[in-house]
């Protein structure tokens, strides 16, 4: 599972990666750019169905709370 | 508009902010970096502050404001252990669902990074315990901020939102029109999907076995009326988690009691035998489901709720409908006044099959039993009663036996399960309602870690009534003990408790004990009619267990009735 996220606060990253570890996902890849608009990022991570399933939706929940725009790309 | 174009500091824009949200009332300790706004609050008119005894409490109490009256409940603290102390409290109200706002000051922009004096990155370290944590670097972006982190606290899922500000931004002066409107990004309350409330009507119209289970998205999202009224026009059996108790119509023969872990054998047996499960605004929270794989494994699910990440999370529904429950209730009520009513007689027969008065452990002759406390306590407690609850055996105890009439009138700690949260919400449900009668039902563990709050409610002239429930034990983790480690009784004993009525006393509380049954309704009967605060010391034998049980992992199926005493 990919994702690509732009958050006006690069400090979502931490809780991407901190959400992956607790979920016991595998951060395959990880990206970040920020300049003064913002940052994105892009993340790949693997795990089982219930793992990524379950990562997708407590990112869904952390990001949109956080006011980010996220694209899921499930391959 | 409150805010003038005048100069401003940053703290009074901090309070400016709060004002226009409607703020009332902020609980919450001063100190080093959040003094300008302490500054500032000495002369404000527009909210009064109640002065903790420690940061947690604060956080708790913003918890019972906002669990008991719907609106945001605002703590405030100071940087480092301050702002530390508060993340328990936000923690509680984020994962039950609970609009609360913290504000907290942080070292100066120039110290931050440097390990200054009461430094901590407190924004990183309330990330995962809120909402959103907000780090204000700029004088200018105070009131916006504010303002947004209110629009966040309340929605769509309510929860907790922390705004930590520099004291050197504190103390800046603007004279920039401070003004907010929604980001463009705002999460908006989802539209919901008319088609995936049509599967749902017709899915509970073709039932034959129906179970409502409510959760507290129906407190949260404003729907109580049109649940009942849903219920009232299905006729169906239903019950709710803890957070869900009061929402149905009080008194509904059909309300078949708490689920989960310690609710009824007929709440528990009806999920396992439904067909159709309606569920509205819970999370399958593991206290609730059990063995997951067992729970309500021969049923539809239709799940209602306003956070799609919460459909698959834990339970796959056949149907799923996201929105805000305020709106997706009453369409739901529509589209079932279209569908041809039914009679479930048989299937509520099955359940009374289950129904039995809770089990209890009674005490030895001459000792007062916690459970015959709580029965007659609530027998003879007044209708505008508010009860919060501390975290362990009492809790469970008082949820099973709560008559609360509406949706926020039992208050409880109850995904995070935070001990110490009964006496510092009370303080918070009080202020939100100073008409009604708030009792804080705590248990001696819970009470011992916020004791401290007796100070603030002498000093806030709240007549807030406690009901200490002491068996002089850890009970609920001594009941684990007993039951599933060999009764191997690890630092559970607390027999060496403190005189509470004399520390009571020794903060301004009027205190009473009471131990035997004979002067139990003597006993209530002053706590509910005196005047002013008081604590009702009720000590009580020390081995009674709460029952049924659920062990946990289990299937709902396993419940466990009672057992006999065994000391």
């Amino acid at each position: 599972m990919t994702v690509e996220i732009d958050a006006d606060d690069g400090r979502v990253l931490a809780r991407v990666i901190n959400l992956a570890a607790r979920i016991g996902c595998t951060v395959e890849r990880c990206e970040m750019a920020q300049d003064e608009n913002g940052a994105r990022i892009t993340a790949s991570f693997s795990g089982d169905d219930q793992q990524l399933r379950r990562l997708s939706g407590q990112l869904s929940r952390m990001l949109s709370d956080e006011r980010a725009q996220a694209r899921f790309c499930t391959v | 508009m409150s805010a003038a174009a005048t100069e401003r500091t940053g703290s009074q824009l901090v309070l400016d902010a709060l004002a226009d949200e409607g703020v009332d009332v902020v609980f919450g300790y001063p100190g080093g970096t959040i003094m300008p706004v302490y500054d500032a609050l000495f002369s404000e008119r527009r909210m009064r502050h109640i002065l903790v005894r420690h940061e947690q409490g604060a956080a708790f109490a913003a918890g019972g404001y906002a669990r008991s009256s719907g609106r945001v409940g605002v703590a405030i603290a100071t940087s480092g252990p301050g702002a530390t102390n508060l993340l328990t409290g936000l923690l509680d109200a984020n994962m039950d669902s609970v609009p609360v706002v913290a504000i907290t000051g942080q070292v100066r922009s120039q110290l931050m990074g440097s390990d200054g004096f009461q430094e901590a990155d407190v924004t990183s370290m309330a990330q995962p315990a809120t909402k959103r944590a907000y780090l204000v670097r700029n004088v200018d972006d105070i009131y916006p901020t504010v303002r947004e982190a209110f629009a966040l606290a309340r929605g769509p899922r309510p929860g907790a939102v922390l705004v930590d500000i520099p004291t050197d931004v504190l103390k800046t002066k603007t004279r920039v029109q401070p003004e907010w409107v929604p980001a463009a990004n705002a999460t908006p309350s989802p539209a919901f999907d008319e088609g995936a409330i049509e599967a749902a009507a017709q899915l509970l119209a073709s039932a034959r076995r129906p179970l409502v289970i409510a959760g507290g998205g129906v407190k949260f999202g404003g729907a109580t009326d049109s649940f009942r009224e849903l219920l009232r026009l299905l006729g169906a059996p239903h019950t709710a988690t803890i957070n869900a108790l009061g929402c149905s119509e009080p008194g509904d023969p059909k309300f078949l009691g708490m689920l989960g872990m310690h609710g009824t054998k007929r709440a528990n047996r009806a999920v396992n035998a439904c067909d159709v499960v309606l569920s509205l605004g819970m999370r399958f929270d593991d206290r609730v489901t059990g063995r997951v794989d067992k729970f309500a494994q021969q049923a539809e699910i239709v799940h209602f709720d306003i956070d799609g990440s919460e459909f698959g999370k834990v339970v796959d529904p056949t149907v799923g409908v996201r929105g805000c429950l305020g709106a997706t209730l009453p369409a739901l009520v529509n589209a079932m006044r279209r569908e041809p009513p039914r009679s479930y007689a048989k299937w509520l027969g099955e359940l009374d099959a289950f129904s039995s008065p809770l089990p209890v452990d009674r005490a030895e002759d001459g000792h007062l039993s916690a459970t015959s406390v709580l029965d007659r306590f609530f027998e003879k407690a007044p209708r505008n009663m508010i009860v919060t609850t501390d975290v362990g055996q009492h809790q469970m105890w008082a949820a099973q036996r709560q008559n609360a009439e509406g949706p926020t009138r039992f208050v409880t700690s109850a995904g995070l399960g935070a001990m110490g949260f009964g006496l510092p919400s009370a303080i918070g449900a009080k202020m939100a309602n100073p008409d009604a009668t708030v009792v804080a039902i705590v248990g001696d563990g819970g009470f011992q870690m916020t004791m401290n709050e007796l100070t603030t409610i002498n000093r806030a002239g709240a007549p807030i009534k406690i009901l200490l429930i002491d068996n002089q034990r850890l009970g609920m983790v001594r009941q684990w003990q007993h039951l599933f480690y060999d009764r191997r009784y690890s630092a559970t004993d607390l027999s060496d408790n403190p005189d509470f009525v004399m520390i009571a006393k020794a903060c301004g509380v009027p205190g009473r004990v009471v131990n035997r049954l004979e002067d139990l309704d003597s006993a209530l009967d002053d706590l509910f009619t005196s005047e002013g605060p008081m604590l009702l010391h009720a000590a009580c034998y020390p081995h009674e267990n709460v029952w049924p049980m659920i062990p946990a992992g289990a299937a709902l199926d396993e419940l466990i009735e009672a057992e006999p005493i065994k000391t």
